[in-house]
Parts: structure tokens; sequence; C-alpha cells
């Protein structure tokens, strides 16, 4: 579309007119009320905001890089607010500010680990977390209830589980969005589906709203497991902890829950997949079902294949069960058309798909630049299998969010949804690199555990 | 390698998928609650400047005319 004039058809006056990216893309319009409702007003922002930023604040320590961290993750509203303005041709280059940041500091983290001596939490103690993390719970399952609306992400997933229901083909709309993700995630709806039927009373919205909430919560329970897996006892309870208290006050996960999008299920099998990482067969089962789901996680594989230690019968065994269940999954759905039509339907709807929503989108003239990004990617996800040659599960999932990162900064779409996928990843590395001087403080963790969190404690 | 990198994508939204849209079957006839044409709503789209720079850019540039109803008001869309 080249001009888009929307006239009045009462009065016959002219009432908007589009030209450019934003005469073909809706959402670059900045249309009100925005995309996540209330997420977007200044009093929901900005006091998550601060609740995300000021527990891990040291005034001692100004200095801290962790306070450069969160900052740069909040950074992201910049962006979203010229987003919301309809300003696209500013709000893309300040999305890929942070996200460049981030690739760095994440690679910085992981192959020059240095944990820090500050204490985890400066000011508060843990216990305000804990209340504050069910509190912060209740208040994001209650914003969702009254004030959030259902995207096409949600209503595509669940209209695509609604044909599992019906024992129709999943694959038969030639993508156009209804059904253009892996068969993993519709399958993940059905149980919503089946609970909240989307030819019921509440039509699609209830089902998409439970499965949100669902998704949330699992990266939620994910984090709270992530911090036991990385401290021994109590201290690892307490990282937990403050792992999922980071996440419920982050307003990017708080947007990925407003639009009752899927994109929370990515980030929590990511974080299963790396809780996993002690067993090769358990984390190719989550790291399949990711891919299977949204596809993107499959640049996640040759990490995932050697993970800790190079073994092949480990990374045979890795590889096989990611395949098969890559493959049951997409044969087990497979439409009339067989992969030719799940190919267009999916994958092949996407890679012709054009959006502002990126620097490439934006400014095509850039088409060498991301051929230049792509590659550079590629051989970031392959290297990463076997450098640094030696790396605990920060490391691992440094690499994990950098290359998670690394693959949207060089795709032709981006929205602020994806940051669920790497945000679990990326608030466990970068809080994690603190805590030790609290322990050996006393004032928060038990004193005898302060070697825990050394060099070796991370698992 | 393309391949590895539209997939991000893959959960792209868009507001305009699955949203209804009815095209104008004439232009002479006004939809119900409607006070104008589809041929007045076009005509009003392309007396504007920056239409006819498009159409001098684009010569072969057609027009259509839909009413969309996801807007919540009685207005035409000229694309």
């Amino acid at each position: 579309m080249i001009v888009d004039v929307h006239v009045d058809g009462r009065s016959g006056r002219l009432l908007e007119l589009w030209t450019g990216p934003q005469a073909d893309t809706l959402l670059a319009r900045g249309y009100d009320p925005s995309v996540g409702r209330s997420q977007n007003a200044w009093y929901v922002w900005l006091p998550l905001g601060l609740l995300f930023l000021l527990p891990f604040m040291d005034p001692r320590r100004p200095k801290r890089l962790i306070h450069l961290d969160l900052l740069v993750l909040l950074s992201f509203g910049v962006s979203q607010y010229f987003f919301n303005r309809g300003q696209i041709d500013v709000s893309v280059p300040l999305q890929c500010i942070p996200l460049a940041y981030l690739l760095v500091r994440l690679l910085l983290v992981a192959f020059r680990p240095r944990p820090s001596g500050g204490p985890l939490i400066p000011v508060v103690p843990v216990a305000w977390l804990a209340i504050a993390l069910v509190l912060l719970v209740g208040f994001r399952i209650t914003l969702n209830a009254i004030d959030s609306h259902v995207i096409d992400v949600g209503y595509a997933s669940v209209f695509g589980a609604d044909r599992v229901q019906h024992g129709e083909d999943l694959y038969q709309r030639g993508g156009d969005l209804d059904d253009t993700y892996g068969p993993i995630m519709y399958l993940a709806y059905v149980p919503f589906e089946a609970l909240f039927p989307a030819d019921g009373p509440s039509g699609y919205r209830a089902a998409a709203r439970a499965a949100a909430i669902t998704f949330d919560l699992l990266v939620i329970v994910g984090l709270l497991m992530l911090g036991s897996r990385m401290r021994r006892g109590r201290a690892g309870r307490e990282l937990g902890i403050v792992l999922a208290y980071a996440w419920v006050a982050y307003p990017f996960s708080l947007y990925a829950l407003q639009t009752n999008t899927n994109d929370a299920l990515v980030g929590a099998l990511l974080v299963f997949g790396f809780l996993a990482m002690s067993s090769p067969p358990l984390r190719a089962v989550l790291l399949g079902l990711a891919a299977a789901a949204k596809f993107a996680p499959l640049a996640l594989a040759p990490l995932l294949l050697t993970g800790r230690r190079r073994s092949v019968r480990d990374a045979m065994l890795f590889s096989g069960v990611v395949l098969a269940t890559v493959s049951v999954a997409v044969l087990a759905n497979l439409p009339n058309g067989g992969l030719r039509e799940f190919w267009d339907a999916t994958l092949g709807y996407q890679l012709s798909r054009e959006s502002p929503f990126s620097l490439w989108g934006l400014h095509p003239e850039l088409a060498w630049a991301q051929i230049v990004a792509k590659a550079g990617t590629v051989l970031l996800a392959v290297a990463v299998a076997v450098w640094p040659r030696e790396r605990d599960l920060r490391q691992l999932m440094a690499l994990g969010a950098a290359v998670l990162i690394a693959v949207q900064l060089c795709a032709s779409y981006w929205l602020y949804l994806y940051i669920a996928w790497f945000a679990p990843l990326a608030l466990a590395v970068l809080i994690s690199t603190y805590g030790s001087e609290s322990q050996q403080q006393g004032r928060t963790f038990a004193p005898n555990r302060s070697k825990i969190l050394s060099d070796q404690s991370y698992v | 390698m393309s391949v590895a990198f539209g997939v991000v994508g893959v959960a792209a939204p868009s507001a305009k998928a699955g949203m209804p849209v009815l095209e104008a079957k004439s232009l002479d006839t006004r939809p119900a609650g409607f006070g104008v044409t589809p041929r007045e709503a076009r005509a009003t789209a392309e007396a504007n400047a920056a239409v006819e720079t498009a159409r001098r850019e684009y010569p072969a540039l057609r027009a259509k005319v839909i009413v969309p109803q996801y807007f919540g008001d009685q207005r035409y869309e000229v694309v």
C-alpha cells in the first residue's frame, strides 16, 4: 500500500492520511489505545520501573554496573514512547541501542566472568522483595483481567488450539498469522481453549488471557528454581526470589502479559531448558519444544548441544532428541499439502513479510549491513558451541541470551514483546553477578555460605 | 541462511490481521449510516496533494475504497 486515506463517511471530511511504511502498517501509527493498554500509562510504567530499579541501587557504590544494566533494560521505554506516538523513525533506532548494549554486555559476562563483590540487594531485605513479588503477581493478574487486550498473536494461538480441538488441520490459512506458529504453540493453548472455548460466551479472550498468565507464572517459577540452581541453600532461594521479583517488576514482561501474547512461553521454556543443563535429553526436549513453538530458539541448538562439557555421546543424544521432538511435533500436525504447505504457512510466510519495525525494514538501503549482521549472528551461534571452552551455567545463559538478542537484532521484524524471550536469562546473568558481600556481612545470608559465591559456585 | 533470521518475525503481530473489512460493492451506493458515497470519498482522497504526488510517482496506482470495521465509526478507507 502506497497511500492510506481515511474519509469520514458522514461528512466526507478527510480524517487521516498515511504514506510510507505507516500506510501499510497499523501498528506503526501510534493509535490509541496503545499496544499493551495501561502498561503504557505513566502511573503504571514509572512506578514499575522504580520498583525494578530501586532494590538493586546501592547509594554507596554509584558506579555499580547493575545500575547501568537495569537502566538500559528500562531504556526500551524511551523507544516505546516514540512508538506509541507513531514516530517509528525514532523508536526503531532507539530500540537497537539497548539491544546492542545487552549483546555486548552479555558476551563480556560470558567471556570474562567476574562476579562482583557488591551485595545482591544493598538496602532492603530480601523478605520485602518476597512480599512485593506476591503483591506484584496479584497486581499483574488483576491488571490483565481489567485492562488488557488480546492482539492477533494471542487469538491466532487460541484459534489454532480450537482447530486442534475440532480435529481440523492446524495449517490451513497459508500463514497470514492465524497458522504461522510452530505446532507446539497451538498445542500449548489446547488446555486453555478446552477450559474457555473460543466459541464460548467469552470468545477467544478468556483462553488467551489464561494462557498468557500461565506462561508468565511459569517464568516466575522457573526463575525461582534457577536461583536455587545457581546457588546452594538459602542464598539460592533468595537469589530465586530476587530474580522472580525483577521479572514481575520489569515493565516489558508486563508488556507481553498485557497484550496476552504467547511470548512468555518462549522465555519459560528457555529458562527450564537452562535449568535442565545437566541432562542432555531433557534440555533437548525443552529446546525442541521451544523451537517447535516459535522456531527462533533453534539458534541456541549449537550452544546447548555442548553445554558445559564436550561429550560425543551427549551431543549425539541431544541432537537426536531435538530432532525427534521437532519432527514429531511437525509431522503429527502436517497439513494435507505436506511439508510444503507447512513451510508456506510458517517460515515461508514469515520470510516474505515486510515490516518497518527494524532498521532493515525502515531503511532498505542498509540491506548489506543486515547481511553482515546475519553472517555475524550465524558465526556467533555456532562459535558458542565451543567457545569459551570452560563455562558455567551463568556463562551459558549469558551466551544464550546474547544469541537470542543477536538473532533479534538482525531480524526484519522486532517488537517489545520479544524482550520476554531473553529477559529472564539476561536478568539472571546480570543480577547474579552480585551477592558475595552481603553474605560476608551476614546481613541477609548465613555467614558461612560466602564461599559459594566464588567463581566456582555457579553450577 | 535467510531462514535462520526470518523466524524471529514468527511472533509478529499485526493489528490488521483478522480484522473485518468490507469492500464497497458500488461506488455510488452509500452504506447504511453514511452520508457520502464511496466515489465522493475517493474524490476527497484524490484531491489531496500527497495522493497526487503518489500518483505521479506510481502511475499504475489504483484506488480501492473499503469500509473498515475496526475503528468503530462510519469511515471510508481509500487505499
